[in-house]
């Protein structure tokens, strides 16, 4: 085979073939060749023909996920977000690139060396601290300084368009002006009393109403369900659990919890090296052998800045320190010591000062329901298993509640929608609804549900008993909340007719016996005595000229008529401050915003 | 053998009766290609050089003018920045970013006509719509503010980018206000309500300009 790759490798064809990849490669690199053969399947998306690639969007989304900004379950979620993000930022990119911005490597390095991220204690740009943390994150050198040329292009151009903004003293006296308006104003509730001839309801009306809503009167279909519950713990109530048991469980319990720990660090590498460092070490554990104390040894001995406090490092818990320290931590009990161990270029000798623990009496209670739960896992499984093979095989439910030994309960009538107690449990309802166990046309002909799991102790199955469809309820048996529905309505037409009545006359100069209530130098923001929606009216009216002007509005129900009686200034420069600032920030962020939405207006965006 | 021989050496005097004919051209054609590959290769780091320069010297503008409180001698070291940028880099992204910086600078000073012959430039000088669009929004502001209403709405009737057009209805309604043209105003102010609110994107006081021009009738 290869001999005969060789041979033809001579002919003229295989020749220029082979000048062909040496010019691609040269050119191209080798990307554009792997590139061509692995086509667009590998891209989400294409923006203006740069393509966003499926691979870099499942890296920000594992990001995004380890570094708990996402929970889990809402992967999905975040996916199309990141997605949406990344092609903002590629566009924000090209049209950075286009107007000739850009950072270079120098650059680059610069601020990687400034970032406090990196610095050790002394402030110094440390390599080692760079690259473990840039492992931890998910990135390679290489692909964080192009991420970070990437991030500053767009930051230059975000922060230019921001720092361009600006807001004109005219502007912020006059919103300043607005937002510390102060209006003088009186109001009254108008109620059933007002009105000069009260709201009544005839039986025709009711009927008009009833037929005019009918949707309001509708009842969804419903059924009655019988169902069995098999709980462990039910059946673990009654299990015996023996003391040696209950300190066995105690003991698990307590190497697992988190323990305070002090450590003492001999580093080599710089000042010292490794035999140096163990010889160092070895003296320390021969002092502790001869009864010195650890803390003293660790702000004798230690070089970690963790010696002030005697080498205390606080609690701990697994996963922090890496596992050699994991294994030897929890090798001991409180108050051992540790052979020395080595690791991140030291030697480390451990004390657990404490574990972090309830006592055993404190937990006793929870120790034993744990332990008769445990107890009585293998019967719950064997029952779960017999109550999915009975009731897959059983025409009724009652003859699989009487064998297993479980209660046969009965439900009243539920809808799908507004189940609730054990019913609203996720999948309960589906399952009621479910084509075979639900029969409309005959509901003795259901089957038993499968096996609901509610959650890892509680299995339950149940049967459609009894089923009717959706209806509109009869006039008869909803008269009264009908009356009530019209009667409220009519009364809120009534007094907005009344109010308007009022308001022409007030206008008019006339004079209208109301219980006015006053409302003294109101700023637009909260008041503790009047309704936000009676402010908010009052301040929709237009400014007196001299006398006062009126109006009315809608208020949870009920109808105001107000009085604007005058409008003034609140001095307050604590507010002029923080709206001055808050109108520049707004700017800021329309310019930046704008470009965004501009660029993808005028975008060329394909998603696959 | 001998055949083969003579062919060797008939070929080899071809070889160099070509050579005679098209050496020169040859060697010749190769330095061209070289001079365009080496020039090609100073070209582009040139523009490298270029692009840093101007980088640097923005990215300490940046630093300056985001600073809270800026002294006389910072407002003195930006200014020079801009020029630079604006001298050395002027067909740049980087040139605009600077102008809408400088318009600032001039309005914190109080220097309006300052702002709006920056903004200007940048609205004669961009390629970029976008930034020419949002240059022409800020000085319709700068003019309104220096009291020219009239020559404000004509800024505004100029090309604006879609996605700010809530923000100039909103210039438009303050400079309708100022002009005693009530009834437009409200006009203007309700269009920014109601653009800002279809492109989710508030706008701070256009409810409260929009209330306090109530019209009598209202209630």
């Amino acid at each position: 085979m290869l001999q005969r790759i060789r041979d033809r490798s001579q002919g003229w064809i295989a020749k220029i073939i082979v000048a062909l990849i040496v010019i691609t490669f040269a050119f191209f690199g080798v990307e554009s060749i792997i590139g061509a053969f692995t086509g667009d399947s590998n891209d989400v998306a294409t923006v203006n023909g740069e393509a966003i690639k499926r691979q870099d969007v499942e890296t920000q989304v594992q990001r995004a996920i380890r570094s708990g900004q996402v929970p889990p379950e809402q992967e999905r979620e975040a996916r199309a977000q990141i997605i949406d993000q990344m092609i903002s930022r590629k566009l924000l990119q090209q049209y950075a690139r286009k107007g000739d911005l850009a950072f270079s490597d120098a650059q680059v390095d610069q601020m990687i060396v400034g970032l406090p991220e990196f610095q050790d204690q002394q402030g110094h740009f440390s390599r080692d601290l760079f690259v473990n943390r840039l492992a931890s994150a998910g990135y390679t050198p290489a692909s964080f300084r192009a991420q970070l040329k990437e991030d500053m292009v767009i930051q230059q151009l975000q922060q230019g368009l921001a720092s361009g903004s600006f807001v004109l003293p005219s502007e912020r006296e006059r919103l300043n002006a607005l937002q510390n308006q102060t209006r003088t104003f009186r109001y009254a509730m108008l109620s059933e009393n007002d009105l000069e001839t009260p709201v009544t309801v005839s039986d025709a009306e009711i009927e008009q109403y009833y037929a005019n809503h009918q949707d309001a009167y509708k009842r969804p279909e419903q059924i009655k369900l019988k169902y069995v519950v098999l709980d462990q713990n039910d059946m673990a109530q009654d299990r015996q659990i023996d003391e040696a048991t209950l300190q066995q469980a105690y003991a698990e319990r307590r190497s697992a919890a988190p323990r305070q720990v002090s450590d003492i660090i001999v580093n080599y590498g710089d000042e010292r090296s490794e035999s140096e460092a163990q010889a160092r070490i070895k003296e320390v554990q021969d002092k502790l052998a001869q009864g010195a104390d650890f803390s003293a040894l660790a702000q004798q001995y230690s070089d970690d800045s963790s010696k002030q406090n005697g080498g205390d490092l606080g609690v701990v818990t697994k996963g922090i320190f890496g596992d050699k320290f994991d294994q030897a931590v929890y090798s001991l009990d409180e108050g051992q010591v540790s052979q020395p161990v080595q690791f991140d270029n030291a030697y480390h000798l451990l004390k657990v000062t404490n574990i972090d623990v309830p006592s055993f009496d404190d937990m006793r209670a929870d120790l034993i329901k744990q332990a008769r739960l445990d107890a009585a896992k293998q019967a719950f499984q064997d029952k779960a298993q017999r109550l999915k093979d009975e009731s897959f095989s059983a025409d009724d439910l009652k003859s699989v509640a009487n064998d297993l030994g479980l209660t046969l309960r009965q439900s009243d009538w539920l809808s799908q929608d507004s189940a609730n107690d054990i019913f609203a449990e996720p999948g309960v309802m589906d399952a009621a609804f479910n084509d075979d166990v639900l029969n409309r046309d005959n509901v003795e002909q259901g089957y038993n549900s499968e096996v609901i799991e509610l959650d890892d102790q509680r299995r339950m199955v149940l049967r459609v008993s009894d089923y009717r469809p959706a209806t509109t309820l009869p006039l008869e048996q909803v008269r009264d909340q009908v009356r009530r529905a019209l009667e409220t309505e009519k009364l809120q037409q009534a007094l907005t007719e009344r109010a308007d009545d009022i308001v022409a006359s007030l206008r008019q100069g006339e004079d209208v016996a109301l219980e006015w209530k006053k409302a003294q130098a109101v700023t637009r923001n909260e008041h503790p005595d009047v309704d936000q929606g009676i402010i908010d009216a009052a301040y929709r009216l237009p400014r007196p000229d001299k006398g006062s002007t009126y109006g009315h509005t809608g208020v949870e129900g009920r109808e105001v008529v107000i009085a604007l009686d005058r409008v003034g200034q609140k001095e307050d420069s604590d507010a002029a401050s923080f709206i001055a600032s808050m109108a520049e920030r707004l700017q800021a962020q329309t310019a930046v915003r704008g470009l965004s939405e501009s660029l993808r207006k005028n975008a060329d965006i394909d998603r696959n | 053998m001998a055949e083969e021989l003579r062919t060797e050496e008939e070929q080899l005097d071809a070889i160099k009766r070509w050579w005679k004919g098209n050496g020169t051209s040859l060697l010749a054609g190769i330095a061209i290609a070289a001079a365009g590959v080496f020039g090609w290769k100073a070209w582009q780091n040139h523009q490298d050089t270029q692009r840093e320069a101007a980088s640097v010297r923005y990215e300490q503008l940046i630093q300056l003018v985001g600073q809270q409180d800026m002294s006389d001698q910072n407002r003195k070291q930006a200014s020079t920045l801009i020029e630079e940028i604006d001298s050395e880099h002027g067909n740049t992204l980087y040139a605009d970013l600077a102008h809408l910086v400088q318009a600032r600078l001039a309005v914190e000073a109080g220097e309006q006509a300052q702002a709006s012959q920056a903004l200007q430039q940048l609205i004669n000088n961009s390629k970029r719509p976008y930034v020419q669009g949002l240059a022409r929004l800020n000085l319709a502001r700068v003019q309104l503010e220096q009291g020219n209403g009239e020559q404000a709405l004509d800024t505004l009737k100029q090309q604006l980018p879609e996605t700010l057009a809530a923000q100039a209805a909103n210039v438009r309604g303050d400079a309708l206000v100022v002009l005693g043209r009530r009834d437009e105003a409200r006009q203007a102010y309700q269009q920014a309500l109601t653009l800002s609110e279809q492109s989710d994107q508030p706008i701070y006081g256009v409810q409260l300009k929009l209330d306090d021009l109530a019209p009598q009738e209202a209630s």
